[in-house]
């Protein structure tokens, strides 16, 4: 579903992305490791279509993201570390807009927009303006138009950034789900244990390049016994 | 005064760092920038003598009419700026995450006041500096002041941009502490409405139209000076910098002097009464206003937006869904429709003075000359307004989607769809306006069809030359980074829009008015000629619409397309 061939990603003198090389296939959910400024989140905007590749190419669902821009951005989500939202809409009418913009049919994304406020226990904030609401609820309502129109891929930056355990439990169980129905998921964060819990692959970046990447139990072979995925993780990323 | 020397070291800092990210810009950008904001202010400062040398040659009131225009002048400053610092001040102290920051932080409650104090200061002395200083200057040529008067200048511009700002932040204070931060919206409104009533009765009831049926001195002497005394109130600070300016450009330095140290004397004393306030209810205010962001319900099934969205079912998904959400932004914003209803007060204003200007002259020759004028007039008044309003409202539309914009980019949309929502939108209400100010005001001016037509005509084409160099401009030019939309307006793309957008309604009035007072008034050209040069000038201003229109727009969009997030 995903397919990132020789991608690279310079900003003036810094490379950011080293020649990435990965696929990642429908239904699977990929998490990507790092530590701050390994590239992480500029492989996700490549992906997203946010930032244009230096080099190289990526594509999402057989589609060119640079060349056939608007078929790759019906297939996916992006759900950010901070959620920039519109402050003067209320939550519900910020899901609507965004039910028109993927051009959803009218009752369906009403209908879908009730069923997603009330899973995150939202419904009674609905129709107050975003401004009231606090950084996790805003949070909450990003990841529920991420889920709106159905999409093919989900891309997340750091999910649970404000999000109370209650929340956490519901998004990885939410996320889990859809990989197992075919959407596929890829995810960067920081938290170790999240992505071995909930995680088909992993791969670990470190400056613009993929250092490692397997199931969880294929990276922890390549370390010494009875080593956790948190040392290999340090042993990987230590600077030169 | 913990925490003031931290905060000047930043400040110095940051000027340094955006000095040298000026440094970086092009050369080239820079020198035209220098040069364009150069330009402005000495033609500028030469319009004002002009205007002050030729109320000056007036038989026998001359004189006193260049100091009439120092009272009104520095008035109108002195409310304008008050009443513009009231809305920066108010901004600047409660609406400001860095306010939030700074009290996080070991600071005490006076520094932190006192320095956005300062920074409002700042803001709002550009008006003075544009417009107030050329103006001096002006006066004093034409009254041949001595040397010394030259070097008052910058004294009288540090005190008159901080007398108004230290009067509109202690009403801003009182207004926090006493009516609290929800309500202050509400009371905005109601003083508004207040003084609009109370400005429009006195109008009404003393300067009416029969006064200008009298010759000009009688009038004059009689009636204009006796209602322009409203400005010479001895308790209002704008007559003291009046009489200190009057008064020493004639060499006069006592008087001189002695107003200026009552200005002085009670910025002064209004600084304390200031500082005072800030120590006893700023904190206070501050925290009141943390709570303030409504809990009200916007049921998305309720409301006239809502229940007449159904009715424009015939437009494209996209275009509905960003007009809708831009609509309700706007709305929502009492910021932004409060200085929206500003402009639109001011062409109220200027419509109901219409109906006063006499709209025909005894002697025939001059009466078609003077129609002439007032026809062209009018329409440069109007088109000047919807270049204002244009570069202040639309140039910020894309910057205003800000840190949002990631919304927009990852949407299957494209950005040359959202531009062209945005054109279209814009553009149907700045055609509403312009239409309704063209035809109401010719109609009050009892103009003859064929130039009302013509104003019309051009009234179109004008509007869609602005709109799209607005918008187009604003999209070359965004700034993310800003939410307040006069801020962005105050950049490099905002300034390039406001003066493309002067010299192209310049351009296209004088390429009309000239072929139209050669045939109808000094009969200088044929009737061929006269509707030869009428069709050029048609054809020509309609390539430059749309160069000025469409060009803009193009490489906007194409900038969005390109930008990364």
């Amino acid at each position: 579903m995903i397919e990132i061939q020789q991608l690279t990603k310079r900003f003036e003198n810094t490379i950011a992305v080293n020649k990435l090389d990965l696929i990642i296939p429908k239904g699977e959910f990929f998490s990507i490791l790092g530590p701050n400024g390994a590239g992480k989140t500029t492989t996700l905007k490549l992906v997203a279509g946010l930032l244009r590749p230096t080099e190289g190419k990526v594509s999402v669902g057989g589609y060119d993201v640079a060349e056939k821009t608007i078929h790759a951005k019906k297939l996916i989500s992006f759900i950010p570390d901070v959620p920039f939202v519109y402050e003067k809409l209320t939550g519900r009418e910020f899901l609507h807009f965004i039910g028109e913009l993927y051009e959803m049919n009218k009752s369906h994304y009403q209908k879908e927009t009730e069923q997603l406020l009330g899973l995150f226990h939202m419904t009674d904030y609905g129709d107050q303006l975003l401004e009231s609401y606090s950084h996790g609820m805003k949070q909450k309502v990003v990841i529920c138009s991420a889920l709106l129109h159905d999409p093919g891929v989900i891309l997340i930056d750091e999910p649970m950034v404000g999000l109370d355990p209650k929340s956490i439990r519901l998004v990885k169980d939410i996320l889990r789900e859809r990989a197992n129905q075919g959407t596929t998921i890829f995810m960067s964060t920081h938290t170790l244990d999240l992505a071995e819990e909930i995680s088909d692959r992993i791969g670990i970046i470190h400056n613009g390049k993929l250092v490692s990447l397997g199931t969880v139990d294929e990276i922890k072979r390549t370390a010494e016994e009875g080593q956790k995925l948190e040392d290999v993780f340090l042993k990987l990323t230590a600077e030169a | 005064m913990e925490g003031l020397k931290g905060i000047a070291k930043a400040q110095i800092w940051i000027f340094k760092n955006h000095i040298w990210g000026i440094s970086k810009e092009p050369k080239l950008k820079i020198a035209f920038i220098s040069g364009i904001i150069i330009i402005f202010w000495f033609g500028a400062l030469a319009l004002l003598y002009k205007g002050l040398y030729f109320f000056s040659k007036f038989a026998i009131v001359g004189p006193a009419l260049v100091d009439e225009s120092i009272y009104l002048f520095f008035a109108a400053l002195f409310v304008m700026l008050t009443l513009s610092s009231f809305i920066i001040c108010y901004v600047t102290y409660y609406n400001s995450r860095e306010v939030d920051f700074l009290f996080s932080r070991p600071i005490s409650d006076t520094v932190i006041f006192f320095y956005r104090f300062l920074q409002s200061i700042m803001f709002s002395s550009w008006a003075f500096l544009f417009l107030g200083v050329p103006f001096l200057i002006a006066y004093a040529l034409v009254k041949h002041a001595p040397l010394w008067f030259y070097l008052l200048i910058p004294l009288y511009f540090v005190l008159f941009i901080i007398l108004p700002a230290a009067v509109a932040s202690i009403t801003v204070l009182i207004f926090i502490k006493f009516i609290g931060y929800r309500k202050i919206k509400n009371m905005l409104i109601i003083g508004t409405g207040i003084v609009v009533t109370f400005f429009y009765t006195y109008y009404m009831i003393n300067i009416r139209p029969d006064l200008f049926a009298k010759s000009e001195i009688d009038y004059f002497l009689n009636d204009l000076l006796h209602h322009l005394s409203i400005f010479k109130y001895p308790l209002f600070p704008g007559y003291w910098i009046a009489k200190s300016v009057i008064h020493s450009s004639m060499s006069d330095f006592s008087n001189g002097f002695f107003y200026f140290l009552v200005f002085a004397l009670t910025t002064v004393f209004c600084l304390q009464i200031n500082w005072i306030m800030a120590e006893r209810t700023f904190y206070s205010g501050w925290l009141s206003s943390r709570g303030g962001h409504t809990r009200k319900n916007f049921p998305a099934t309720r409301g006239v937006i809502n229940n007449t969205v159904k009715y424009f079912s015939f437009l494209p998904r996209l275009t509905t869904a960003m007009t809708i959400k831009d609509i309700k932004i706007f709305r929502r914003d009492p910021g932004q429709w409060f200085q929206f209803s500003i402009y639109f007060a001011i062409l109220a204003i200027y419509i109901l003075n219409l109906r006063n200007i006499p709209t025909s002259l005894n002697n025939v020759h001059y009466d078609m000359y003077w129609k002439i004028v007032i026809t062209f007039l009018n329409l440069s008044a109007t088109a000047l307004v919807l270049a204002g309003l244009t570069v202040r409202f639309l140039f910020p539309l894309m910057s205003l989607e800000g840190n949002k914009l990631w919304i927009l980019g990852l949407a299957p949309v494209t950005f040359r769809h959202i531009l062209f929502q945005k054109f279209i939108i814009s553009f149907l209400g700045i055609l509403f306006v312009s239409e309704f100010l063209m035809i109401s005001t010719n109609i009050m001016l009892n103009t003859k069809l064929s130039l009302m037509l013509i104003s019309c005509g051009l009234a179109v084409m004008i509007s869609l030359g602005l709109v799209g160099l607005s918008i187009g401009l604003g999209s070359i030019y965004p700034n993310f980074k800003e939410d307040n939309s006069a801020k962005i307006v105050s950049g490099f793309g905002g300034t390039l829009n406001f003066i493309i957008a002067l010299v192209y309604v310049i351009f296209t009035i004088i390429s009309f008015a000239v072929p139209i007072f050669s045939y109808e008034v000094h009969h200088t050209i044929s009737e061929q000629t006269f509707y030869l040069l009428i069709t050029a000038s048609g054809i020509i201003n309609m390539i430059v619409t749309v160069i000025i229109g469409v060009i803009p727009m193009i490489l906007g969009y194409k900038h969005l397309e390109n930008m990364e997030y």
